[in-house]
């Protein structure tokens, strides 16, 4: 029976060729604009979140300052292996953690010089480093050794230096006098958005020694959890047990440590070592509100897409049943009931739209794939703001089928007013129609 | 004649009749058009609005109307920084040049020379101020006055220094958690904590009574430099010609001080860079929450922002303490005890962190005691009008130079005061400019590379190559003044440092001298600035350059700017994006419902035709309908436009939440207006969009035969 009643559908629909491309094109343009909007900013998000969680933050960070005066302040963690310890006892849910140096200097070449933000790393300790990092030349290994730099391909572009070539660091210390060290370049990677504009990742040892530290402080400890979704809860409880277990904690302060750094933590009284515990959405604070913004407007122009389609799909439903009055009449007249015709319909609407939402989304999907194949570079006003230097779509799979449920859904739910009437008619006047 | 009037007239009528007659569709119609236009108005005048004050802030600010700089730079000019620091730009040689030639393109006003970096300014720290009064004191003692109240002082002033050197000795402490002992850097600071040791000790004291000044010189050479503290912080500055700057600029004013006069040595530190950078926290915050009361409207009770600031206020009151010596503590606690209304016992840290505990009931009160009682006893900016400033960069050729200019007031920028892109600039003088960026002409860096490889450049560490090599900075040779220098110049004592900088302050160039040298772009003022007068001037002064050989690019303001200029390129892109994608998906839609229309009268259409109507009637009577709705509507939109827009302005405007956006809207909120471009092109659009949808149900409606279409029964 069902099979008949697609095949009559079927052949209703192939009857109107013109029509139905229309409504089936415009269903399909739809869920493609709405597929390629969702995968641009899942696709930001994604390559935000990866990047900034393996680079600039674990998903829970213990870090900290130390104050040697109330009027100074360093990025610092003493006595790191102590809270290490504590911190793997209590935190049942890590996966690993990293061990961070943090620290800032202006690196000069022969030619010119940039300010650098400083990542003190232990490269064999960084399992995540291979995946997010692209070494366009050098090799990732040798930034193990000590003495040595990793850059990005736009620093290295502007300091205009080649692997192995050697930099100066210039760091200044609180007493206004720079220390300085030599460094060779070990790797060079490729561009990774804003975090790879003025980051860099230098030899944990080798950062620690320019700044003239022992080698029980380090920067920041990071943590990678099992389940990133359970951050906040860790951090909190993280907060309170090493409170109680005598550490000195700061309150939760959603920024970037950076800001903490130079904005409110120079100006306390207190002096000597304060932990600070974070998640990954504080430190990248900016970057998600950006994110929210962007998701806000994909999600108004998505809503009036919605309305305007909706009035545009009840409309050409409207004309298409007005078209085949005379049909139905005919139907009508040879004996089938209204619910089979409004049944009919909508049957027919339904294969209708979901051969044009699964056409849209599949033809958004090769755009997308096409797009990210290309390799299109952003501009970099974009590129700020997207954390990435090419334009990448990010498709999920999840997504595109709720978009192409949810549109097909609409459409259907739509065409029931004019199958309604439709199956009201009488056969008589249906017969006499002409349009 | 009259014939085709009463056809018009009915047509009209017809026309209206049938708008009338289906109110559903009408009004479906209408809230499309509506929307549309709507969106446009708001949208197009909004932009409008930054694009003005984009170009009020940048031609105002720093960026003119044209900006040239020399053709071989590897980066472009972005004037307001890039992602990786300054531009990269070469220099161009002789300034004097440049200005000759483009000074006489028609439309040119003026030429004003630029260089943009940064650098590090020694700020000097709390020690090192508390010294400089003590100093002070002993000179007035040696010179002869003793009276009882400025022995008192001086006792005052001793006590407040050895209680820092008492304090400094536990910070070295502090500092042993976190330092390798076994460092290089620490080995060679023994002697430093040495130093600390002995200016702590009772013995040092009893010998400072009998050698004030030798007491004084240790302090400050030997234990000052040991203090732990933030001393030093970075500028963004223009190097230029500063009268022709101001000439050019006229958003440009000074804020407190005067100008640096003419041909001299100077600079004007950027109000906003000093409010948050070089201001006393705690007064900073109190500035804060001030703004926020009054111009936002927001309160503590409120707002966990502010209630934040309070509490950062009030755990950070050892910096103020720290900076009084005892005379100066007592009186400020004698008047805060009053003004506080607290007993006698309760010592300044606690009074002052009642100060602090603002709320929104004694705010403004606590504001007022903090200005007039405390702040006027200590050192509210890291850097004052009159300092003399040492200023340090790393050089065009690797080596770090510096020089000492005098602070002559804060700059700032009329209309766009707190904007972080330009209120963070600061301006100096071309010669200064020129001594840091250590720019060698073609023929001394030949010279320098000769000399270089006779000695193997290789040996010469790179801090050292300038002095080694020839000991002057190319530009002004006749002053040895920013040769590589000792780091710990950079933290001399203030006395020395003035001393310094006294033949050269007072030293006057002469034009010719700033014309004549370094710059590394320049900006043109214009007498004509409309967009295509720009447009033509740039052509000028390309052919001029091509003319003469200067090797220069030309781009105007909105390019110069970099980023910022991409920044609102880009929200420009987002809005017509948006607008193009509803009025494709419009067009469908009016194009769907009009077609819907048609076929509904098909009978009534083939019956006007049978009486006679014309195919051009029918498909006018189509066209006046649409037109009709889109004009109606249309208006609507552009009208709830313009209430929406005049809400928006009387809530106060689009408030500019970021230093970003308060740059973009040239003030603290975007108040957008409404001009009559917007709405001429937003009523041109809709009704395009329109007529255009409907051409399609009219071609239908052109088909039917009057037979066809009487034959339906509906």
């Amino acid at each position: 029976m069902l099979r008949v009643d697609l095949q009559m559908a079927a052949r209703s629909l192939a009857a109107h060729t013109r029509r139905n491309l229309f409504l089936g094109g415009a269903l399909a343009a739809v869920t493609g604009l709405l597929v390629l909007l969702g995968a641009l900013t899942s696709g930001m998000e994604a390559a935000m979140t990866e990047s900034a969680t393996t680079l600039m933050t674990g998903h829970v960070n213990v870090g900290g300052f130390y104050k040697i005066t109330s009027a100074s302040t360093a990025p610092l963690v003493s006595g790191y292996p102590k809270v290490l310890e504590e911190v793997e006892r209590r935190v049942p849910e890590l996966d690993y953690y990293t061990v961070r140096g943090r620290g800032w200097a202006k690196a000069v070449s022969e030619s010119t010089s940039m300010d650098l933000v400083l990542a003190g790393v232990d490269v064999a300790r960084e399992p995540a480093f291979r995946r997010v990092l692209r070494i366009v030349d050098g090799r990732l290994d040798e930034l193990g050794r000590p003495g040595t730099v990793l850059l990005f391909e736009g620093q290295a572009e502007r300091l205009k230096v080649k692997v192995n070539d050697v930099l100066t660091l210039s760091a200044p210390t609180d007493r206004g006098v720079n220390n300085t060290a030599d460094v060779r370049v070990a790797a060079i990677a490729r561009n990774v958005g804003l975090l790879s504009a003025f980051s860099a990742f230098i030899q944990a040892d080798t950062l620690r020694q320019l700044y003239g530290l022992n080698v029980t402080t380090t920067g920041a400890i990071h943590l990678y959890l099992k389940d990133a979704a359970r951050a906040p809860a860790v951090a909190a409880r993280l907060r309170a047990e090493l409170a109680a277990a005598g550490w000195r904690v700061m309150d939760p302060d959603a920024q970037p440590y950076w800001m903490k750094l130079m904005q409110t933590v120079p100006s306390e009284d207190w002096t000597g070592q304060k932990l600070d515990v974070t998640t990954a959405e504080d430190e990248m604070g900016q970057f998600k509100q950006f994110i929210l913004a962007l998701r806000v407007v994909a999600a108004l122009l998505g809503i009036i897409l919605m309305v305007v389609v909706v009035i545009g799909i009840l409309n050409t439903l409207a004309i298409a049943v007005r078209e085949r009055t005379r049909e139905i009449g005919t139907l009508r007249a040879i004996g089938m009931q209204r619910g089979k015709v409004r049944w009919l319909i909508l049957l027919e609407t339904a294969l209708l739209a979901l051969s044009g939402t699964a056409a849209g989304a599949l033809a958004a999907t090769a755009i997308a794939a096409g797009l990210n194949a290309l390799g299109i570079a952003l501009p970099e006003s974009m590129q700020i703001f997207l954390a990435q230097e090419r334009l990448t779509f990010l498709l999920d799979p999840a997504a595109i089928l709720s978009y192409v449920l949810f549109l097909s859904a609409v459409t259907v739910v739509a065409s029931w007013f004019p199958a309604r009437r439709a199956a009201r008619l009488r056969p008589i006047t249906a017969m006499h129609h002409v349009g | 004649m009259s014939a085709r009037r009463d056809a018009t007239r009915v047509l009209f009528r017809i026309a209206f009749r049938n708008l009338a007659a289906s109110p559903v569709r009408t009004a479906i119609l209408g809230a499309i058009v509506l929307v549309g236009s709507l969106i446009v108005v708001v949208g197009s005048s909004v932009l409008d609005s930054i694009d003005r004050g984009m170009r009020t802030s940048i031609q105002g600010s720093l960026g003119g109307h044209v900006q040239v700089y020399d053709a071989r730079s590897e980066g472009a000019l972005e004037l307001y920084g890039g992602l990786r620091g300054e531009s990269l730009l070469e220099p161009i040689e002789d300034f004097a040049r440049v200005k000759e030639v483009l000074a006489q393109v028609p439309n040119v006003r003026q030429v004003v020379p630029m260089g943009i970096d940064q650098a590090m300014v020694a700020t000097g720290t709390t020690f090192d101020s508390a010294l400089e009064r003590l100093r002070d004191d002993v000179r007035r003692m040696e010179a002869g006055d003793r009276g009882p109240e400025r022995l008192r002082q001086y006792a005052a002033r001793v006590a407040h220094v050895r209680r820092m050197v008492g304090l400094l000795g536990a910070d070295l402490d502090q500092a042993r958690a976190i330092a390798d002992l076994e460092s290089r850097e620490i080995k060679s600071r023994a002697e430093e904590f040495a130093a600390v040791r002995r200016a702590a000790s009772e013995e040092f004291w009893a010998e400072f009574e009998g050698d004030r000044y030798a007491g004084l010189e240790f302090l400050e050479n030997r234990v000052a430099p040991v203090a732990m503290e933030n001393a030093f912080t970075f500028i963004r500055y223009v190097g230029t010609d500063v009268d022709a700057f101001f000439r050019a600029f006229p958003l440009a004013e000074v804020n407190e001080g005067e100008r640096i006069p003419s041909g001299q040595r100077g600079v004007l530190v950027g109000k906003q860079f000093a409010e948050e950078w070089l201001k006393l926290k705690n007064a900073r915050r109190l500035d804060q929450i001030k703004d926020q009361r009054d111009r936002r409207g927001k309160r503590i009770e409120e707002e966990e922002e502010l209630q934040r600031w309070v509490r950062e206020n009030r755990s950070g009151v050892k910096e103020i303490l720290l900076q009084l010596d005892p005379v100066a503590a007592e009186e400020v606690a004698a008047v805060l005890r009053r003004a506080l209304g607290a007993g006698g016992e309760e010592g300044l840290d606690v009074l002052l962190q009642r100060l602090f505990a603002t709320t929104d009931r004694d705010f403004d009160e606590k504001y007022r005691i903090f200005y007039d009682v405390v702040a006027p006893r200590i050192r509210l900016y890291k850097i004052n009008v009159g300092d003399v400033i040492t200023v340090k960069a790393p050089s065009k050729s690797g080596y770090f130079s510096a020089v000492n200019v005098k602070v002559y007031g804060f700059l700032e920028f009329r209309g766009i005061e707190k904007s972080g892109i330009a209120g963070m600039m600061s301006v100096m003088d071309l010669m200064s400019f020129r001594d840091l960026y250590g720019y060698l002409t073609r023929e001394k860096a030949e010279e320098v590379r000769r000399l270089k490889e006779a000695m193997g450049a290789r040996e010469v560490e790179r801090d050292r190559a300038e002095a080694e090599l020839f000991g002057a900075p190319a530009a002004a040779p006749a002053e040895a003044r920013s040769a590589a220098i000792d780091e710990r110049a950079l933290v001399r004592s203030g006395g020395e440092r003035a001393a310094g900088a006294q033949e050269l302050g007072s030293r006057v160039y002469s034009q010719e001298e700033i014309e004549h040298g370094v710059a590394l772009n320049a900006a043109l003022i214009l007498d004509d600035a409309r967009p295509r007068a720009i447009r033509r001037t740039m052509t000028e002064v390309r052919a001029a350059i091509e003319g003469s050989g200067l090797g220069l690019k030309v781009v105007d303001w909105q390019e110069a700017s970099g980023l910022v200029g991409q920044f609102v390129t880009l929200l420009r892109g987002v809005l017509f994006a948006a607008v193009l994608i509803f009025f494709a998906i419009a067009l469908v839609v009016i194009n769907n419902a009009m077609v819907m229309a048609t076929l509904q009268r098909v009978k009534e259409i083939g019956t006007m035709r049978a009486i006679g109507a014309q195919r051009r009637f029918v498909v006018a009577m189509l066209l006046v309908e649409i037109a009709a709705v889109g004009l109606v509507f249309g208006l609507g939109g552009a009208a709830l436009g313009g209430v929406a827009v005049g809400i928006i302005r009387a809530l106060g405007g689009i408030p500019a939440v970021s230093d970003l956006l308060y740059f973009v809207f040239s003030g603290p909120a975007l108040f957008p207006t409404l001009g009559r471009m917007p709405v001429a092109t937003s009523l041109a659009i809709v009704l395009a969009v329109a007529i255009l949808s409907a051409l399609y149900p009219a071609w239908i409606a052109m088909k039917v035969t009057p037979v066809e279409a009487m034959a339906t029964e509906d």
